[in-house]
This record gives C-alpha cells, structure tokens and sequence, in this order.
C-alpha cells in the first residue's frame, strides 16, 4: 500500500534541506577556486549530495513502510513546552518552570501535596544553587519585567 | 614504557588536587544516580550535566564528565537487576542473571558482584589504555590530512553501521549531522556560510542545547509515552553491605570471566563505533560460549553478572584510547566528551599527548581515582538504591524538562539556545520513532569540522585530485575499510531480499 506517512514527511524534509544546501553551496559559496583550491561551499555540497540520493531513496521506500505509531501523551508534552517557551518570553524563565512544574504535578500527575513539595524544593534547590547561585546564568527576565522596570 | 609510568604519575599529581578529586567524587555520584535511574543513560546523563561543569577549568570539568560517564555504568547495574530494567543499554545483558538472582533473595549479592567486576574490568581497560593510547597517538602522529579525513570518515560510518537496521537512515543522520555543523564561519577561509541573514548562527548551532534537545529532551517524550504503564516494583529485599559480601569460592567463580571480559571489553572499546554496548554483549555471549558456570546463564549466574559488567566498563575504559590518541569517539556519548573537550579550547587528537600531557595524563589517572570512588560509592549506596529508582516517571520529567531548559540557557545565555534545544528534542523524538539513528548525527556533527578542514587541506596538496585518498597505503586500507562498511549492510540487504523472493 502506497500511502505518505511521518517516514516520507521525515525523507522529503532530507530532501528539501540538501537541496538548499546544494543551492547555497554551489551558487553562493562557491566549489573550487583556481587558485585559492576548495571554497567553503565543496564539502557542504558533498555531504547534501549525498543526502539528497539518500533522502529520495528514503521517500520511494517510505511509501512502503508503516507509518511510526505515535502517542498523544508525546504530543501534549510538546504543546506544554511551547506555552512554556513563550511563558519565559513573557515572565522570565524562572518563574514559568517553577509554575510549569507544580501545575504539571497538579494537573497532569495529580501527585500528592507531599511529593509536589518535596520535588517542587529539589528542582528549585538544583536549578537556584547550581545554575543562579553557583553559575550565575542571567536567566531571561522576560517582557513583563522589562515593562515594570521602563 | 618508564617514561610512560613517569607521565601517568604526573597525571597522578594533577588528579590528585583537591578540586580534581571532589570534581571526580560529584562526577561519579551524579553518574551512578543518573545511570541507575532507568530511562535517562549514560549519553543523556552526560548531555545534561554538561552545563554544570562551565564552572571548573578544563581539566577538571572533564575529569567531572569522564567520572560522569564511567560510573553510568556502575549505575546502570541497579535497575536491572533490581527492577529488570536496565538503566543504561550496556547493562542489559547484567539484568538476565542479575534480576534471577535477585528474585533468589541474593540482590546484594548480585550488585556486589556487578560493582566489584565493574571495578576490575575498569582498572585493567584503564591500564590498557595507558600503554595503548600514547601508541595510537604515535601512530596517528604519522596520519597527513588524506589519513586523518579517512579515519573520520570510518569512524562516522562504523557508527550508523553498527546502530539501527536501516544503513541508509544511519547515512542520512550523519549527513544530517555534518550538515548542521557546517552552518556559522568557515573555519579556513573565515567565511560566513549558511547563516540565513539570523544573527544568532553566526556561530553556528551550538553543541550543548542541540545534545540537550536531540538526547535529553526526546528521552522525555518517550517517558511520557510510557507515563501511564505500570512501573515495575524494585526486589523488596533488606540489603546490608554485609550480606552481599563474596565469598571465597564466590571470587574464584568470576575470576576468570571478569579476566576474559576485560580484556576482550578494552579491545572492543578501542573500536570506533563499538562501545561499552557491544562489550557487554560480547563479554556475555564468550562467557556463554567458553566459560563454565555453576548455575545455568540467565537463571542467575554470578558469571554472567561479572562477564557483561566487567565487559562494558572495560570497554568505556578503552574508548577513551582513539578518543584522546586520536579525536575519534567510539559511541554517542564519548562524542558529547568531545563536544565538550572541543568547547574548552582542548583539540584531541595524536598532538595533545605532546601538547597537552597534563590534561590528557591528568584524566587518564583520574579514571583510576573515580573507579575507586565510583566503587566506593556503589557500596555504600546499596541499602538506599532501592528507593532512589522508585522516582516516579511523573516526577522525572518536568524535572528533566527544567534542567534541559536551564542548562540549554546556561549555555548561550539567550533563549535561542532553548529555541533550538526544543527543535533539536521535537526532531530528536521524531527521529526515534522513525527509526533515524541519533548518535551517528551527534558523531558527525562534532567529527564534521575536522573532516572538512583535512579533506580541503587533502585536496590542495593534491590540487584538486581525490587520488590522494587512494594512493597512500594507509588512506587507501582505511577507505577500503570506509567502502566495506558502507556496502556490507547494503550487499546483505539486497541478498537477503533476493532470498525471500526465491522462497
């Protein structure tokens, strides 16, 4: 059965980026030069030729393999991390992990008063003592505070 | 071999300081804690500890990764043999007799075998390896651009070879991998190249969030897939150091698999593309074949507890000789070493015993010290690990998600660097359930710039002529080793459908 599955989505993608890569690489950065020899564009421009006979090998047999099988649980994990990425554009990185972390104890896990508090104080300890205190990462303060602030 | 003495004792002397040793002591605990927690591994244990070792000077953040990684394989003992879950692939031979012989009511006893031939099988790779690696360096040293760019390219390939069914899908991670590690400047000619105008891959994609995302982050999609299944319930047994302890004729019964396994282990760690993986698979089928055994394997063998154990961590031992000696990783996670060697200035390769004997003797005598702490630790946390791998899923992935966030920022301090963590674990996870093979794209993309600058060197001595891979008699073996291993896969592919369409 010929059918377009995340197989040929996944081999067509291979195929569309060595294109890009063999179009910039050849047209842009150029191959070989007289008399400075290779240009930046030769070895990109190999590795995506060979990318791309393997990408269109990959699509034609794709149409012949079973598409993967894919959970929702997967997929609500991602949505999570998107409104979490935009969160930290928004609040600050800090603050959006620590409500992203007991909301999802709260809501998805439906964990115990004692374990969201017992792990909500580990994770603060470890990301707090390693990455602000010890490391001192100016983590994103997002837009809200920069509002407050000007 | 006096002068190589004299140098490991000056490793000795650089290990030894207070930070290197303290470095070596956070490093094994962290490995032993992330290797026996099941689900995350070796390679996504490195992944994510790597930003934490921003902190240290170079010598000493790689002491703390190489601990990292060495003790994994201690750790990974744990889960399979308490919960039948291995906690790292390279312990998945341990659980067949490990987990039997815990239902006898012997846990202790099967984890005091495992830490023990974990412990020889290390010292006698890492002793191996001290005699070894300065070898290879010194062969290497005889390598001119068209050897160097050959040996990569066998070394990238042997990867995608031995990982996954699909060769085609392991050529076009690699493919993918060294694509992505040609965008940013190009080191030769200082060009910008596949920037796309975005200010932020002017540098390129840096090595640590896109690692974080295709290993640490797609590890959280699959545990939330198997969020909802049933954990399965460690051995309820009360465990005291004091029970576990071997006895006498016990120590004989593994004497002679540990010895066998170590050293087929080492040997098989100094393979490219074969790691503590394929060690402790071998270790355990010789065991099967040769050795001899009281109980029947996979019923509860001590043997075949000591033959994957020593095995493996022999073979992690051992792939830090063509990693060192000469800047080729043997599996994924030796390639997150490089990545991180490369991030701090370090060049591995046949010149950084001569250039940098201190940093190369310093972690060459550090394993020795976090095997004896990674031992130690393993030990005393036997009566507690029971508990520690009961951490429910529902826990571990917000928390892996803060880290991986937090760590990809720590990285680049800007939120690009998540960005492309997310993408990288959206297209990790994608990868995975399509069967795409992930460490061939992480060896390439860390194996890439080397390449690329000894094939452009190659083809100026040449002036543009590929000959010169075939007419030097080292080139030429290596890249008819290159072509084997690209073909054998593809040749026993097209046999055996030949085969089924006869029958």
């Amino acid at each position: 059965m010929r059918k377009v599955n995340s197989r040929t989505m996944i081999a067509l993608c291979m195929v569309i980026l060595s294109l890009i890569w063999l179009y910039l690489g050849i047209f842009q950065y150029g191959i070989w030069d007289d008399r400075h020899g290779p240009m930046p564009g030769l070895f990109p421009t190999g590795i995506a030729s060979v990318l791309l006979i393997v990408g269109i090998i990959g699509t034609v047999r794709s149409l012949n393999e079973k598409s993967a099988v894919y959970k929702r649980a997967a997929f609500e994990v991602m949505i999570s991390l998107v409104l979490l990425l935009i969160a930290s554009f928004t609040i600050g990185m800090l603050p959006s992990l620590l409500i992203y972390f007991v909301l999802w104890q709260i809501v998805i896990e439906k964990s115990s008063k004692r374990t969201i508090i017992l792990s909500t104080l580990v994770v603060s300890a470890i990301v707090l003592g390693v990455f602000v205190f010890w490391l001192k990462v100016p983590f994103e303060k997002g837009i809200l505070y920069e509002l407050i602030l000007y | 071999m006096l002068e190589t003495l004299q140098m490991l004792f000056m490793g000795f002397s650089v290990a030894t300081s207070i930070e290197n040793i303290l470095a070596a002591a956070l490093g094994a605990i962290l490995g032993i804690l992330v290797g026996a927690m099941p689900g995350i591994g070796s390679l996504a244990g490195c992944a994510l500890l790597l930003p934490i070792t921003f902190k240290f000077n170079p010598v000493t953040a790689i002491i703390m990764l190489g601990a990292i990684y060495y003790s994994n394989m201690f750790g990974g003992a744990y889960s399979a043999i308490l919960i039948n879950v291995p906690g790292d692939s390279p312990a998945i031979m341990t659980a067949l007799d490990g987990y039997p012989l815990a239902r006898k009511g012997k846990a202790g006893k099967a984890l005091m075998t495992a830490n023990f031939s974990s412990f020889v099988g290390g010292i006698i790779g890492m002793i191996i390896l001290v005699f070894m690696g300065p070898a290879l360096a010194t062969l290497g040293l005889k390598f001119g651009p068209s050897e160097m760019a050959a040996l990569m390219l066998v070394a990238m390939t042997s990867i995608s070879w031995l990982v996954g069914e699909n060769p085609l899908k392991g050529i076009a991670a690699t493919c993918l991998g060294m694509m992505i590690a040609t965008m940013g400047v190009d080191k030769i000619s200082g060009n910008m190249r596949y920037d796309f105008g975005n200010i932020y891959l002017l540098g390129g994609i840096s090595f640590i969030p896109l690692v974080i995302g295709f290993i640490g982050l797609a590890q959280v999609f699959e545990l939330a897939e198997t969020r909802n299944e049933k954990a399965p319930m460690p051995i309820e047994e009360k465990m005291d150091i004091r029970s576990g302890l071997l006895t006498r004729k016990e120590f004989g019964r593994i004497f002679r698999p540990i010895l066998r396994s170590s050293l087929l282990g080492t040997f098989v760690g100094f393979l490219p593309g074969a790691g503590a993986t394929t060690g402790s698979f071998l270790g355990y089928a010789m065991q099967k074949k040769f050795g001899k055994s009281e109980e029947e394997l996979g019923t509860g063998a001590i043997e075949g507890i000591a033959a994957s154990e020593a095995a493996n961590n022999a073979a992690a031992a051992g792939a830090f000789g063509p990693l060192l000696s000469l800047g080729i990783p043997g599996s994924g996670t030796t390639a997150v070493l490089l990545g991180g060697l490369m991030m701090w200035g370090l060049n591995p390769g046949p010149m950084l015993f001569a250039s940098e004997p201190e940093f190369a003797w310093g972690l060459i005598a550090s394993l020795f010290i976090s095997n004896l702490i990674a031992l130690f630790i393993a030990m005393v946390s036997i009566p507690w690990m029971a508990k520690i791998i009961r951490i429910p899923v529902g826990v571990m992935i917000p928390a892996i998600i803060a880290i991986c966030f937090v760590g990809a920022y720590a990285t680049t301090n800007s939120m690009f660097g998540v960005v492309i963590m997310v993408l990288g674990g959206i297209i990790g996870y994608l990868f995975q359930k399509n069967d795409y093979p992930v460490a061939p794209l992480l060896l390439a993309y860390v194996l890439s710039s080397n390449l690329e600058i000894n094939v452009r060197r190659a083809l100026v001595i040449s002036e543009g002529s590929l000959s010169i891979f075939f007419t030097k008699p080292i080139s030429l073996v290596l890249m008819l080793v290159f072509f084997i291993i690209v073909l054998t896969p593809m040749v026993r592919g097209a046999l055996s459908k030949m085969r089924t369409k006869q029958i």
